[in-house]
């Protein structure tokens, strides 16, 4: 499968379920350089939804965290070190993190380097590889293919388990406080958690939740 | 199985995974066919009067419309927004805006910025400021910039966005909201009486 941007990206055949393109963070070819020089600049490229959410199924992960921010948005950029310290804390328990930028094309390179500058911070550096995307739907698709009760306000945190299935939506700013419980409850009852020591949480209900906590 | 295969069945795993219930529930925003909560409410205008949205209310129906200045969605659209405000106003339809947001947080959505804003656009409607929040919290309101349009009888009408892209006027193909204003002008309930977009979530005061 063909790769663009300077990205490292590595195709995986999915258990009868096509191909998965995973992209890991290498060095953007077209890109400006950032900032800080130590920080490669993660590659953002343009999906539509449908397809973000298929790869990241694709990837047998056992928990999938999607976050939807833009550049512009000061608490999409004030909640990114808690998001990264949850995924530092439980990317080994198979959490896979999926950002989806709102942003406009023309910010596609300022998105990798917010990213990546965003994970050096959290300790992750160059061993963030989370995949990030550029939206391509048109807003009220994506908004209801996320989570119908969702305004579309930003920042917005969606955990969806190994079949697919959306399990909690965050439809405001969080925090590790606000992650951190919710995806160690659905690692352990996933069996995840627990095979790697993982605390379990309460038992709850089977149904997607949400935390609508308002915008700070 | 191609990707397109893959996509659907992935819906409709995230679909399943949606009790009806819930998903009915809606973002927590006033429902359609309610009246506005609060109408009489008095904020402070950009003329330094103060306005509510029962003075405003037109013999054909009344826009409400949370807004703000720093936002970029809502900076996309302020043109169309003035433009909607100033023209149907002209059909029987009162205006009025509505910045809920804290300017603590972003001083850009300050009063003297919201004066120089609605100067600029030669904004005719009423751009107030809803100093505690509480007016958009009672219409559920949570994102800038956010409209909802009620009927001549008083009844929400529409709830949603201005349009299909806040970057680009010239590339809209979905005119939501106009769309929305001429069934209501008309008397009649507009096709689509909801609708979304991605946006700034409201800034909300927390001392209310």
């Amino acid at each position: 499968m063909p790769h663009h941007d300077g990205r490292r990206c590595r195709s995986r055949a999915a258990s009868g379920a096509g191909i998965a393109l995973l992209c890991t963070l290498s060095p953007l070819s077209g890109a400006r350089a950032a900032p800080d020089a130590s920080v490669t600049a993660t590659a953002v490229r343009s999906a539509p939804l449908a397809a973000i959410l298929a790869e990241a199924k694709a990837s047998h992960a056992p928990l999938v965290l999607v976050n939807v921010w833009a550049t512009w948005c000061d608490p999409c950029r004030e909640e990114l070190p808690d998001l990264l310290r949850v995924y530092r804390a439980h990317r080994v328990e198979g959490l896979r993190l999926v950002m989806i930028s709102a942003d406009d094309a023309e910010a596609r390179a300022q998105a990798g380097e917010a990213l990546a500058t965003a994970a050096a911070r959290a300790g992750i550096g160059r061993d963030l590889d989370a995949t990030s995307y550029l939206k391509e739907d048109d807003d009220m698709k994506f908004i209801d293919g996320l989570d119908p009760r969702w305004s579309g306000a930003l920042p917005a945190t969606f955990l969806f388990d190994a079949a697919g299935r959306r399990v909690h939506s965050w439809l405001a700013p969080i925090t590790f406080a606000d992650l951190d419980p919710e995806i160690r409850r659905q690692l352990t009852k996933s069996g995840s958690g627990a095979k790697r020591g993982g605390a379990g949480g309460a038992p709850g209900a089977d149904l997607p939740q949400t935390s609508r906590r308002r915008n700070p | 199985m191609n990707l397109a295969q893959i996509s659907i069945g992935f819906s409709l795993a995230v679909a399943l995974g949606t009790p009806a219930a819930l998903a009915a529930e809606g973002s927590g925003a006033l429902a359609l066919g309610t009246k506005a909560p609060m109408a009489t409410a008095r904020m402070k205008n950009v003329d330094g009067k103060m306005v509510s949205i029962a003075d405003v209310a037109g013999r054909a129906g009344t826009l409400v419309i949370f807004t703000c200045n720093h936002c970029p969605f809502a900076k996309g659209w302020e043109h169309r927004i003035a433009d909607i405000s100033n023209s149907y106003a002209k059909k029987g339809i009162g205006v009025i805006l509505i910045n809920a947001n804290d300017p603590a947080k972003y001083s850009e959505d300050g009063w003297a910025e919201m004066q120089a804003r609605a100067k600029a656009l030669g904004l005719q409607a009423p751009y107030v400021v809803d100093e505690t929040s509480a007016v958009a919290r009672a219409f559920g309101a949570s994102v800038t910039p956010e409209a909802f349009l009620f009927d001549k009888s008083g009844k929400l009408a529409y709830h949603g966005t201005v349009d299909d892209n806040h970057q680009d006027a010239g590339k809209v193909q979905k005119r939501f909201l106009t769309d929305a204003l001429d069934a209501v002008v008309a008397g009649k309930p507009p096709t689509l009486p909801e609708t979304k977009s991605l946006g700034c979530g409201i800034k909300f005061h927390s001392n209310s």
